[in-house]
């Protein structure tokens, strides 16, 4: 890395190819035709509601001001942690859509306290300040015209390719910036419209009806929802996409009820229903992400446990094999102990038999023959369908490997750079067994990281010529390390450290690097970590020592 | 030590390797040694009534080596009988010498153990030894 600075590359960061998420997550996942029919009932009811209101929608429900916190503080609550889910999701996937949203509910959930606290009559008996008659109006036109802006922001910024990604490394610092941002924008803009009531539309007639300057507000919103709802609508259909059109089509529902239905007619019925669907609105996309995570945490399970019946299987299959195997090669070898036996007593007899010694040793070898065949078949078998040997770009074979192994690696929170030497020379062989290898040390430096605290995690895959004639490869981490009492062992078949691994991976990694003529060992990391190298013979070599070592 | 002229040692492995292997240690050990390839063979040997000492595998297809001892042993007709396995199991080995059976050996097979073990069978082999 600091020899080529100019060749390193941050996989984590750079290289965001549209349509290459994670499937599974709400943003990315289309929902299914019973989650559309879903939201197209719950669309129904609403425009039901919205009927059976209407005719009652002007009469005043007198003394309603008590219920007014509980209803703020509700949907706080609601905006506030669905706010919350979204940075959480933000922080796993990166999508600067994603954060558009997370800002536009926090700030909508934020702005629901100034709201409340200037509301008319609300407050009074808390003793706080009586606000201007403008303020509650303007800050809730601050809301509901910013929330639809941030919606937009959200579709217009989603699967806008590698731009809409942020680094890694920078998402705690990222969310950190938009909490405060919205914060202090709250706060802020209160403090304005509070202290400058006078310079502000007159919005309010007085605190119950509004006035004429009013309705541009209303008119703006529903004009931002139904842009909102377009640029949905022609967006790739992904579960959360979905809920979001309901989302605006609730909130439609609420301004035409507040504002037409009702005329504005604050603590009337109609604005009483109308502040119900808000509550719904603040709180559906809630309930998506809620059912959402409790639908893919069933689905990891299933597919948890389904994968450890397979190793399980595998596992059986392997003992079976190596049982077997142990069985083919211990034979010939006995027997090649016995004969020598027999030969040693034919030789050490008072007149030795030299004929029945030479029989004994001439067993040994045709035992001998036996046990290498046996061996060449484990070989052959080991590599059947692998026997193909083309001309390999290490370098592309690692970037591809890098681009699978991406997401589990973003995931795990671990940053991973390639460091590639351009000139590197092709090398022979197998491409889909070199690439096993590569895979095999990524996931087992990704898995020596999963439990590593306090530090970075980063996966380093360094390639570049090794003398004339080879190329070195090095997979780096920055994990656990190895136990000094089990380096020697690690290559040996089923060896294994984790609960759950089936140890064959090291063993397969250091058998294909052999096969092709190179070498595979292990060095310690500074200061943690652990480094596997390998080498292999470039294929410009020379094919009279590229045959000593290829078989 | 010499044995009578027409008593052998039978050697009975289905794998011919191993067969072969025992038989020339037997042999060099100053036996007499005949191969069978499965207890039927071994069976319907004429050379069974000269058979003095039995070394059987314990893992044949068909008849095990327990088995061929178990048979001889209905039948009225028991030889010495040692087992040789590549498996060997303490349970296994147990239940061998509680039945009757002579010796139960690992394979590769120690030459000294053999010999003893073939010393003890003929030992009993009823003056069969001069």
């Amino acid at each position: 890395m600091i020899d080529q600075p100019a060749r390193a590359r941050d996989f984590g960061q750079s290289r965001p190819h549209a349509g290459e998420n994670p499937p599974f997550l709400l943003t990315t996942s289309s929902p299914g035709r019973s989650q559309r029919r879903l939201a197209v009932c719950v669309l129904v009811v609403l425009v039901g509601a919205l009927v059976v209101t209407a005719p009652f929608a002007r009469i005043p429900l007198e003394n309603t001001e008590a219920l007014l916190p509980a209803y703020a503080a509700a949907v706080f609550v609601n905006e506030v942690i669905t706010a919350s889910l979204l940075l959480a999701l933000f922080s796993v996937q990166r999508s600067r859509a994603v954060f558009a949203l997370s800002i536009g509910y926090l700030f909508s959930g934020v702005m629901v306290i100034p709201w409340a606290l200037t509301f008319p009559g609300v407050f009074e008996s808390l003793g706080l300040p009586d606000a201007g008659l403008q303020s509650t109006a303007a800050i809730a036109t601050l809301r509901r015209l910013g929330f639809p802006i941030f919606v937009l922001a959200y579709a217009l910024l989603e699967d806008s390719g590698s731009s809409a990604r942020v680094s890694h490394g920078s998402a705690r610092s990222v969310i950190l910036a938009g909490v405060a941002g919205v914060v202090a924008i709250a706060c802020g803009s209160t403090w304005l419209i509070v202290t400058s009531d006078d310079a502000l539309p007159g919005f309010m007639k007085d605190t119950r009806n509004v006035a004429a300057p009013w309705q541009y507000v209303p008119a703006t919103a529903v004009c931002l929802y139904l842009v909102g709802l377009c640029v949905l609508w022609i967006r790739p259909r992904s579960v959360l996409n979905l809920w979001l059109m309901v989302v605006l089509c609730t909130l439609l529902i609420e301004i035409v009820i507040l504002s037409y239905l009702s005329a504005g007619l604050r603590l009337s019925l109609g604005w009483w229903a109308g502040r119900l669907y808000g509550l719904l609105s603040a709180s559906l996309v809630l309930l998506v992400l809620l059912s959402e995570k409790t639908t893919l945490y069933a689905r990891l399970v299933r597919s948890v446990s389904a994968e450890r019946r397979a190793r399980e299987a595998r596992l059986t299959a392997m003992e079976a094999l190596s049982a077997s195997i142990a069985h083919e090669v211990n034979q010939p070898l006995a027997s090649m102990v016995t004969n020598a036996d027999a030969g040693l007593r034919w030789l050490g007899r008072q007149s030795p038999n030299v004929d029945e010694a030479r029989a004994a040793l001439k067993r040994i070898v045709d035992d001998g023959h036996r046990a290498a065949k046996v061996i060449e078949g484990i070989t052959t078998m080991f590599k059947k369908g692998a026997q193909e040997r083309v001309s390999v770009n290490m370098n592309r074979l690692i970037e591809e490997t890098l681009r699978r192994c991406r997401d589990e690696a973003r995931l795990g929170r671990i940053s991973v750079q390639a460091e590639l030497d351009a000139d590197l020379p092709p090398v022979m062989g197998s491409p889909v067994q070199l690439q096993q290898v590569i895979s095999n040390l990524v996931a087992n430096a990704i898995d020596a990281m999963t439990a590593v605290a306090g530090r970075k995690r980063v996966i380093c895959i360094r390639s570049a010529r090794r003398n004339s004639d080879a190329i070195l490869v090095s997979v780096e981490d920055s994990g656990t390390g190895l136990d000094p009492k089990y380096r020697d062992r690690i290559f040996e078949p089923f060896f294994t450290t984790r609960s759950d691994g089936m140890g064959m991976g090291l063993m397969f990694c250091q058998s294909v690097i052999e096969a092709h003529g190179g070498r595979l060992w292990v060095t310690d990391n500074e200061p943690h970590g652990a480094i596997f190298h390998f080498t292999l013979p470039s294929a410009d070599d020379p094919p009279s020592t590229a045959g000593a070592t290829v078989r | 030590m010499v044995m009578s002229d027409d008593s052998l040692i039978a050697v009975v492995d289905d794998d011919e390797s191993a067969r072969e292997a025992v038989a020339g240690l037997v042999r060099s050990l100053g036996f007499l040694a005949a191969e069978f390839g499965s207890a039927a063979d071994f069976l319907a040997s004429d050379q069974r009534s000269r058979t003095a000492c039995l070394i059987a595998d314990v893992r044949m297809p068909g008849v095990t080596g327990p088995e061929l001892y178990s048979h001889l042993m209905a039948s009225g007709t028991p030889i010495p009988t040692v087992l040789i396995t590549a498996y060997a199991r303490e349970a296994a080995r147990d239940r061998a010498l509680k039945s009757g059976i002579r010796c139960y050996l690992a394979k590769p097979l120690d030459p000294d153990e053999l010999l003893a073990c073939i010393r003890s069978a003929i030992g009993d082999g009823k003056g069969r030894i001069e």
